[in-house]
C-alpha cells in the first residue's frame, strides 16, 4: 500500500514550510518514525518522522522548496515487491540504493510472489500490468477502490457528508473528492488515484465503518492505454516480473517552461492564497493583513461566497464580532472576583435579524457537529449513572502567587498564565492518587489507564446566526508535564480549537476532563461526562467571599468544584477522597515554588 | 390544479418578466407570462436592441465618411433613413422570436392581453377583442416597466415632439432637433442624429451630460461632442415648447437669461415612469410613489404573495438589472434564498461613440462618502492598439481604497469601453484588488491592457503612461 508522508502542521500559524534535506532517498527503506526530513517554517525548524514503514518511491517536494502544510511532500510504499516496482519503473536514476529494495523484497513474505504485484491495488501502481482482465471501463484501465480512511485512534466510523465529485466525474489523485464527518473532525478527503470515478458505493448521509470501500477510480484513459496494451503479454506469464512498463507513474513531471511564482499578492501581504483546500481572493488578503487576521483564522470563518469562499462581507462581519484581538479560548477566563466576568469576553454580538415567518417558527437542520453532541451527551446520560459531589476551596494563595510570577510568565511564554492551569495539575495530582478514576469500563471489565490525558472541553465560535459547538481537545500525558508545560499544551489546543486546526489524534484519547462552567460567572456546574470515560471535573468561577479563618472573616478567593462520577464503578468515598485531596493540593500550593 | 390556476404569474414579458417566468417554470412552478403588447418589452422592441441596430448604422457611415483616414477610397458615402429604420426593425422581429420559443420551450404559458390583479389572488387579462379571461395565482410578480417620463409644459405629440419610441420609428432624417435630458436615452439619439448630420441641440439641467457617470467622463464626452459639431447647454431649462406646422420652438432658460430654439423635431428624454395604472395595485393595497413601487431585497411589495421587478421598481432602469431581479425574485417565490443584487455592482452602458462604461462608484460619490481613496487613469492614446486602431480618444479610470486596495469604481470613455468592462465586473465580483490585477498579464496588444495600467497607476507603478 502506498502510504502519503505530508507536511505537518507545526503550528497554529505556520501555513508553509521549507523542505531543508531529504536524510533518504527514493528507494531507501525506512521505519515507522525514523526521522527521515529536515524542515524549516518561519517560527521553528523540526525533524520529520516518516509515517510508515516501507520505501521511498517518490519524493514531491526537493530540498529547498517551500511546500504549504498538509500537502504530499513524498509517497511511501509499504509493500515491498510494489515498491521495487515502483522504484525500478520510476526511472533508475533517481534510485540510490536499489539493492537495498531488492533485499527488503526478498525478506517480505511469500505472498509477494503469488499476487502479481498489482493485484496489491496499490492505488496509483497504473504502470505495474493487472494479471486480470481490466474490467475497467473505456480505455482499460484498473479500478483503485478508495476506502474510508482512518481518522483517528478511536474514531470507527464515518459520515459522508458530501460528494464533490459525481460517477462519471475525471477525478485528479490528491484532488478533495468527498467531504465526511466524524464525531470528532470534519475532514476532506482525496482521491487516492486519478481517472474516472466509476462507482460510488456509500451515499451522502450515510454512515459507514472506516476501511470500507466507499468509492472506486476507473484508472487509466487516454493517458494509460499504453499499461493497458502492456498488460497483455504479461498474461501469458504471470509469475515474471513486470518488463519496465512504458509510462511509468512516478516519471518527474515535465518541468514548467518557466517557474511560476505566487503572482497575484496582496500588497505586502502575510496571507496565502491558499490555506489547505481554503482559497482566500486577493481583496480578503488585503483586508485581513490590514486587520491582523491570519490565514488559520480566516480559514475558520464560513463563507458564503461561490464553493464556500470568504468574501469581504464575511470577513467584515467576522470582524465586527471579534473585535481587534484575536479570539481568545474560554478556558483562560476562570476570572477572579474582582474582574467582571462578562467583560473577559468581547461584547455580544448583536442578534441578526430573523424572519421567523407567519407561524413564528424557523426551522433549522443541525449541524453535523451539534448531532454528535446530541448523540454523545444522550448516550452518556443513558450509560453512566451519574453522582455529583462538589468543594469549596480557597484559592486565594494561588490568586497571590499567579500575580507574583505572572510578570516572569508572560515575559518567557508570551500569553497569560490563567487559573485553569493550576486544576488541570491538581486533577492530575488526584487522578495518579485515585487511578479508579483515570478508568473506563468494558461490560464488567475496568481498564486502568497509565497515562493521564486530560480533555480540556472548549467552546467553539458560533458562526453568526447559529448555535456554537464544542469540542474536547486533549493534554497526552498531562502526569509528565509541569504546570507551564500544562498551560502551554492548553494554550495551544484551545487556540486551534476555536481556529478549527486540530488534528485528530488531539481530540481522542483522553482518559478524564476537565469544563469550565465560571467563564460567565456561573459558581456550580454538573457536567455530563464524556464517554468513554468515567468522571468530568467543572470549574465554577472564582469570586471574593468572607470566610471565616481562626474565628476571625477574611476576604478570600473562593471557587467551587464538581465531580460528576460514574457510580457504576465510582462510589462517593472514591470521590470524595479525590476532591479532598484537589482541595487540600490547591490549598496548600507552596508560595515559594519556582514557576518554571 | 385547473388550467387557469397558476404558481407564478408574472405580468410583462420585458427582460424582467420574460426571465423571471423561465426561471419560474425552470424551479418547477407552473408558471404564466402576460403581455400586452410585444413580448419582450421595451428592451427588445424599443430599447437596447433597435437602438443598437441604428447607433451601428451610425457608426459604420461615420467610419465610411472617415474612410481616408485609414487610406481606403469609398467614394461619397450616403444612407437611407428609411432602410436604416427597417433594419433595426427586422433585427426586432428575429429577438422576438427568440423570446417567445424560449417561453414555450420552458413551458411557461404566454398570455397576451392586458394583465389587472384582483383581490382574491386572482389576475384578469383583457385582450385585444375586450374579452376577460381570469386567472388565479399563488404569487404574482408586476414586470410592468415604464415608459417615457412627459412633463405638462412639454406634451408630446408624437409627430414633431417626440418619445424615443416615436425616434425608432421615424423614417425621415430631422434637419434641426432639440434634445431633452442628457441621460442615456437622449446621450444615444442625440449621438445618432448627429452623425447622420442633423442639427443637434442637447439641453441638461445639472452641470453635465450623463450626470450619474463620472465628472471627468462626462466632461470628455461633452468635448468629443462638441468636436462632432453638437451644441450642448447644461443647467438649462427649457420652459416651454410651441409647435407650428412643421417647425417647433423652445423657450431655453440658461440661469437668468432667456433663449429661443427653433427646429423640426423634439426629443423629449426626461426619464422614465413606472407603468403603474390600470394593473389592478390601489385594490390590493399597493400605493406606487413617484410612479414606483417600493419592494424589500426580494422584491417583495409587503403584500402576501406579490412581487414586482424591472423599471417599474424605479432605478437603475437597466435590462441586465431586471433580468437578475426576476431570478431572484422566481427563486424566492420558489423558496429558496437567493443572495440579494448588490446594487454597487451593477455595470452601465451607453452607446455613443465613444462609448462610456462604468461600474460602482464614481469619485464624486467616493468623496461625499468620505473615503480613503486613489485614483488611477489611463488615457488610450497612450494604447498601441487603439492608436493602430485609429481610437486613441478617451481614458479608463479606476478609483480604489487607498488602504485595503479594493476596487471601488471602474470608468471607461472609448469606442469599445462597453466591451472593456466585463473584466471590471468580474474584478469587483471576485474580489479583486489593485495589485492583483496590475500582477495579471493581460494580452498585447490589445485595449484591455488600459485595465492594466490603469490599476498599476492608482498604486503609482504604471508603465506606459
Amino acid at each position: 500500500m502506498k502510504v502519503e508522508m505530508v507536511m505537518p502542521q507545526m503550528g497554529e500559524s505556520i501555513a508553509e514550510a521549507t523542505v531543508l534535506k531529504w536524510r533518504k532517498g527514493v528507494g531507501d527503506s525506512v521505519e515507522k518514525d525514523e526521522l527521515i526530513l529536515d524542515i524549516a517554517t518561519d517560527k521553528v525548524d523540526s525533524e520529520i518522522p516518516a509515517p510508515d514503514a516501507g520505501v521511498i518511491v517518490e519524493i514531491l517536494a526537493p530540498e529547498g522548496e517551500v511546500v504549504p502544510v498538509k500537502s504530499v511532500i513524498a509517497v511511501i510504499e509499504t509493500d515491498a515487491s510494489a515498491a521495487k516496482d515502483a522504484v525500478s519503473n520510476g526511472g533508475s536514476s533517481s534510485s540510490q540504493k536499489p539493492e537495498q529494495a531488492a533485499s527488503q523484497q526478498a525478506e517480505s513474505s511469500s505472498s509477494a510472489e503469488q499476487l502479481p504485484p498489482a493485484s496489491q491495488a496499490a492505488p496509483s501502481a497504473q504502470s505495474a500490468p493487472s494479471q486480470q482482465p481490466a474490467q475497467a471501463s473505456g480505455a482499460g484501465g484498473q479500478l483503485v477502490d478508495m476506502v474510508m480512511p482512518q481518522m483517528g485512534e478511536s474514531i470507527t466510523e464515518a459520515t459522508i457528508l458530501k460528494w464533490l465529485r459525481k460517477i462519471g466525474d475525471e477525478v485528479k489523485k490528491d484532488e478533495t473528492i468527498l467531504e465526511i464527518s466524524t464525531d470528532k473532525v470534519d475532514s476532506e478527503i482525496p482521491a487516492p488515484a486519478s481517472g474516472v470515478l466509476s462507482e460510488i458505493m456509500a451515499s451522502e448521509g450515510d454512515t459507514v465503518a472506516v476501511k470500507s470501500t466507499i468509492a472506486k477510480i476507473a484508472t487509466g484513459g487516454a493517458s494509460n492505454g499504453a499499461s493497458a496494451q502492456a498488460a497483455a503479454p504479461q498474461q501469458a506469464a504471470p509469475q515474471q516480473q513486470a518488463p519496465a512498463a512504458p509510462a511509468p507513474q512516478s516519471a518527474p513531471q515535465p518541468a514548467p517552461a518557466r517557474s511560476t511564482v505566487e503572482s497575484s499578492g496582496a500588497p505586502a501581504s502575510g496571507v496565502p492564497t491558499r490555506y489547505g483546500e481554503k482559497f482566500f481572493s486577493p481583496l480578503v488578503r488585503s483586508l485581513a493583513t490590514q486587520h491582523g487576521v491570519s490565514a488559520v483564522e480566516l480559514a475558520s470563518i464560513p463563507g458564503s461566497g461561490a464553493h464556500g469562499r470568504i468574501t469581504k462581507n464575511d470577513l467584515m462581519l467576522y470582524l465586527e464580532h471579534r473585535g481587534s484581538a484575536p479570539a481568545q479560548p474560554t478556558t483562560q477566563t476562570a476570572a477572579p472576583g474582582q474582574q467582571a466576568p462578562a467583560a473577559a469576553r468581547p461584547a455580544a454580538p448583536q442578534a441578526p435579524v430573523r424572519d421567523y415567518g407567519s407561524d413564528g417558527v424557523i426551522v433549522e437542520e443541525m449541524d453535523n457537529m451539534r448531532k454528535r453532541i446530541a448523540q454523545h451527551m444522550v448516550m452518556s446520560k443513558a450509560t453512566s449513572p451519574h453522582v455529583y459531589s462538589v468543594a469549596e476551596i480557597d484559592v486565594t494563595n494561588i490568586a497571590r502567587w499567579r500575580k507574583k510570577v505572572q510578570n516572569d510568565f508572560v515575559k518567557r511564554e508570551g500569553y497569560k498564565l490563567s487559573f485553569t492551569p493550576f486544576f488541570l495539575e491538581a486533577a492530575v495530582k488526584g487522578l495518579v492518587h485515585q487511578p479508579y478514576i483515570n478508568a473506563s469500563l468494558e461490560g464488567e471489565k475496568i481498564l486502568l489507564k497509565r497515562d493521564i490525558n486530560l480533555g480540556c472541553a472548549v467552546a467553539l465560535p458560533a458562526p453568526p446566526g447559529k448555535a456554537g459547538g464544542l469540542i474536547v481537545p486533549v493534554i497526552k500525558r498531562a502526569d509528565q508535564l509541569s504546570l507551564a508545560g500544562i498551560a502551554r499544551s492548553l494554550n495551544d489546543l484551545a487556540t486551534r480549537a476555536r481556529d478549527r486546526a486540530l488534528q485528530p489524534d488531539e481530540i481522542s484519547g483522553g482518559t478524564f476532563t476537565v469544563t469550565n462552567v465560571g467563564t460567565f460567572g456561573n459558581i456550580i456546574g454538573n457536567p455530563i461526562i464524556n464517554q468513554p470515560q468515567l468522571a468530568i471535573l467543572a470549574i465554577g468561577a472564582i469570586k471574593k467571599r468572607p470566610a471565616v479563618i481562626n474565628d476571625m472573616i477574611a476576604i478570600r478567593d473562593i471557587v467551587y468544584l464538581t465531580l460528576s462520577y460514574d457510580h457504576r464503578l465510582i462510589d462517593g468515598m472514591m470521590a470524595g477522597q479525590f476532591l479532598k485531596f484537589v482541595t487540600d493540593y490547591l490549598q496548600g500550593w507552596d508560595m515559594d515554588r519556582e514557576p518554571f | 390544479m385547473s388550467a387557469n390556476a397558476y404558481d407564478c404569474i408574472v405580468i410583462g414579458s420585458g427582460p424582467g418578466g420574460y426571465v423571471a417566468a423561465i426561471r419560474a417554470a425552470q424551479l418547477g412552478l407552473k408558471t404564466a407570462c402576460i403581455e400586452r403588447e410585444h413580448p419582450g418589452g421595451i428592451c427588445l422592441n424599443w430599447g437596447c436592441i433597435p437602438t443598437k441596430a441604428l447607433l451601428k448604422s451610425a457608426h459604420v457611415y461615420s467610419e465610411l465618411r472617415h474612410a481616408e483616414d485609414y487610406g481606403l477610397s469609398v467614394g461619397e458615402a450616403g444612407f437611407d433613413m428609411g432602410k436604416i429604420i427597417d433594419r433595426s426593425r427586422g433585427v426586432v422581429d428575429k429577438m422576438t422570436g427568440g423570446v417567445k420559443f424560449l417561453l414555450k420551450k420552458n413551458k411557461v404559458d404566454l398570455i397576451m392581453g392586458h394583465g389587472r390583479i384582483e383581490p382574491g389572488n386572482t389576475v384578469i387579462v383583457k385582450d385585444d377583442a375586450g374579452k376577460e379571461s381570469s386567472y388565479s395565482y399563488k404569487n404574482v410578480i408586476i414586470a410592468t416597466g415604464g415608459r417615457a417620463r412627459t412633463l405638462p409644459n412639454l406634451p408630446v405629440d408624437h409627430e414633431r415632439v417626440i418619445t424615443y419610441k416615436d425616434a425608432l420609428a421615424l423614417k425621415q432624417k430631422p434637419e434641426k432637433m432639440l434634445v431633452i435630458g442628457a441621460g442615456a436615452i437622449g446621450i444615444e439619439f442625440a449621438y445618432f442624429y448627429n452623425s447622420f448630420g442633423t442639427d443637434v441641440t442637447v439641453v441638461e439641467v445639472v452641470e453635465n451630460i450623463l450626470p450619474i457617470e463620472d465628472d471627468e467622463v462626462s466632461k470628455q464626452l461633452t468635448r468629443s461632442f462638441k468636436k462632432a459639431g453638437m451644441n450642448i447647454k447644461t443647467q438649462t431649462m427649457v420652459e416651454s415648447i410651441e409647435r407650428k406646422g412643421e417647425s417647433v420652438s423652445a423657450l431655453l432658460k440658461v440661469g437668468d437669461k432667456s433663449e429661443q430654439w427653433t427646429g423640426d423635431y423634439v426629443l423629449v428624454a426626461i426619464g422614465v415612469q413606472g407603468n403603474v395604472e390600470d394593473i389592478g395595485l390601489e385594490k390590493i393595497g399597493i400605493r406606487p410613489e413617484r410612479s414606483f413601487i417600493k419592494v424589500d431585497e426580494y422584491y417583495r411589495t409587503g403584500v402576501d404573495g406579490v412581487y414586482a421587478i424591472g423599471d417599474i421598481i424605479g432605478p437603475p432602469l437597466l435590462a441586465h438589472v431586471a433580468s437578475h431581479e426576476g431570478i431572484i425574485a422566481a427563486e424566492h417565490i420558489a423558496g429558496h434564498k437567493p443572495h440579494p443584487i448588490d446594487y454597487n455592482q451593477v455595470p452601465g452602458c451607453t452607446y455613443c461613440i465613444p462609448q462610456v462604461a462604468s461600474i460602482g462608484m464614481t469619485e464624486r460619490r467616493a468623496k461625499e462618502e468620505g473615503r480613503n481613496f486613489k485614483t488611477g487613469k489611463f488615457p488610450f492614446s497612450a494604447s498601441g492598439k487603439a492608436v493602430a486602431s485609429n481610437e486613441t480618444e478617451g481614458f479608463l479610470k479606476v478609483i480604489i481604497d487607498a488602504e485595503s486596495e479594493e476596487v471601488l469604481g471602474v470608468h471607461i470613455i472609448h469606442p469599445e469601453a462597453t466591451e472593456l468592462l466585463a473584466e471590471a465586473s468580474i474584478i469587483m465580483s471576485h474580489e479583486g484588488i489593485a495589485t492583483s490585477v496590475a500582477n495579471t498579464i493581460h494580452a498585447h496588444p490589445t485595449l484591455s491592457e488600459a485595465m492594466m495600467e490603469a490599476f498599476a497607476d492608482s498604486l503609482g507603478q504604471a508603465i506606459h503612461i
